[in-house]
């Protein structure tokens, strides 16, 4: 019998769910875990909202203000060193620029008029 | 024919357009190529057609608007006019002129009703998205190039036309005027008037222009009846009024016609302060007076005794 007692005090106790304390507790513990789980899930619902959210605001403002925040192209940019900006023909870039040649008297008989329109 | 080559004229753009080349075999095909840069200039920037890019531009309600490269050009162009004078000239004059009466094409301009003149909406306030072609301006805010599409077309047919020549040729829009290749030998004879319309003997001054282009703004031209007031198309921005009238006249020349024509323009905004502004340039000008008086500045040449 001793023997016998002693192999039966080495295997595992079984469950006693017989125990109301520990049907308390057990419960508790998987409520707790369902809890967590339904927290893990509402913050990374939260999560995708924020960031889809997020998303579609700054596109409603990039269509509602388009341009206001583009600095390098706004008017502003645009002149602020004309050289690079303005095609290169005569006196297109940089300041205004004289003619070559400064205009000379003439006897001759002109070929059109300059005048305002 | 005359001395300096062969000459076609017609109108476009509200205006008189006169093509000269100093080899008459080649005028015929010059002519075509001014056209064509002339209808081009007018779709994209006429105020007075529906269908022009900047009449949608205006249109858009401050929506970004894709546009030709000619009217990015364009847009460059009015926008560096307006920095350079420091908005003496403002591309956002649209609403002005229209609130001032100048609302159609001045050929059907009729007298009416006093105004209430508005400023200019604001250069700084045009988006030029030069790497996507497009522009954009703020609801409410009208362009108007006039002040440097004329000219702009001036230079851009002058070489156009240039470019296919072996001779020289001058293109002038309304008296605004821009050369392209070899001048005749003693230089483009031109006469400096009030009115571009008027005969080549009216009262004046005839000079040889040898490069370059030439361009004459005047408040004697464009003027029309609102209330009691008779007005004129120059508008200072700042006030959308028209610009006191110091200068009835300047002539302006420069390395291009857009220059001299932005000089020029400019000049009747400045007022007093515009001779030494053209002096500090070194942009050779005759500016007269509302009584006459002629200045002379940076170079201009004197007339001869015949004509003072």
């Amino acid at each position: 019998m001793a023997r016998g007692a002693t192999i039966a005090a080495m295997s595992p106790r079984p469950p006693r769910w017989g125990s109301s304390k520990e049907v308390a507790i057990r419960r508790a513990v998987l409520a707790r875990d369902a809890g967590l789980r339904r927290i893990s899930a509402v913050t990374r619902w939260l999560i995708v909202g924020v960031v889809g959210l997020s998303g579609a605001l700054a596109l409603i403002a990039s269509n509602a203000f388009h341009g206001r925040t583009i600095s390098n192209t706004s008017a502003a940019s645009s002149v602020s060193s004309p050289s690079s900006q303005v095609a290169p023909s005569a006196g297109s870039s940089g300041g205004l620029s004289p003619a070559n040649v400064t205009p000379t008297p003439t006897p001759a008989a002109p070929v059109v008029v300059s005048g305002g329109s | 024919m005359n001395a300096a080559g062969a000459s076609a004229r017609w109108r476009a753009l509200g205006t008189s357009v006169v093509v000269i080349t100093t080899q008459p075999r080649e005028l015929t095909d010059a002519a075509a190529r001014v056209r064509e840069v002339l209808d081009q200039v007018d779709l994209a920037c006429s105020r007075f057609r529906d269908d022009s890019e900047l009449c949608r531009v205006n249109a858009a309600g401050g929506s970004p608007v894709a546009v030709s490269r000619l009217f990015v050009r364009a847009t460059r162009c009015a926008l560096r006019a307006a920095q350079l004078t420091d908005g003496d000239l403002d591309p956002t004059i649209g609403g002005s002129l229209r609130a001032a009466g100048y609302d159609r094409d001045f050929a059907t301009l009729r007298a009416g009703g006093a105004v209430r003149f508005r400023r200019a909406g604001g250069w700084r306030r045009i988006e030029l998205d030069d790497a996507h072609s497009t522009v954009r301006v703020p609801a409410g805010v009208e362009l108007d190039y006039g002040a440097t599409a004329k000219a702009l077309a001036a230079d851009v047919a002058a070489a156009t036309a240039a470019e296919s020549l072996a001779g020289g040729v001058l293109v002038s829009l309304g008296g605004d005027i821009a050369t392209a290749g070899a001048p005749p030998a003693d230089g483009w004879p031109v006469r400096v008037t009030d009115d571009h319309a008027s005969e080549r003997d009216e009262e004046g001054q005839t000079i040889a222009l040898r490069s370059g282009g030439l361009a004459t703004s005047s408040t004697t031209v464009r003027r029309w009846r609102r209330g009691e007031s008779e007005l004129h198309h120059i508008l200072d921005p700042r006030t959308g009024e028209p610009a006191e009238r110091c200068w009835r006249t300047v002539s302006v020349a420069a390395a291009c016609c857009v220059d001299a024509n932005i000089a020029s323009t400019a000049a009747i905004v400045r007022g007093e302060r515009a001779p030494e502004w053209l002096e500090s340039l070194g942009l050779p000008a005759r500016l007269v007076a509302v009584d006459g008086t002629v200045t002379l500045a940076a170079g201009w040449p004197s007339p001869p005794p015949e004509e003072r």
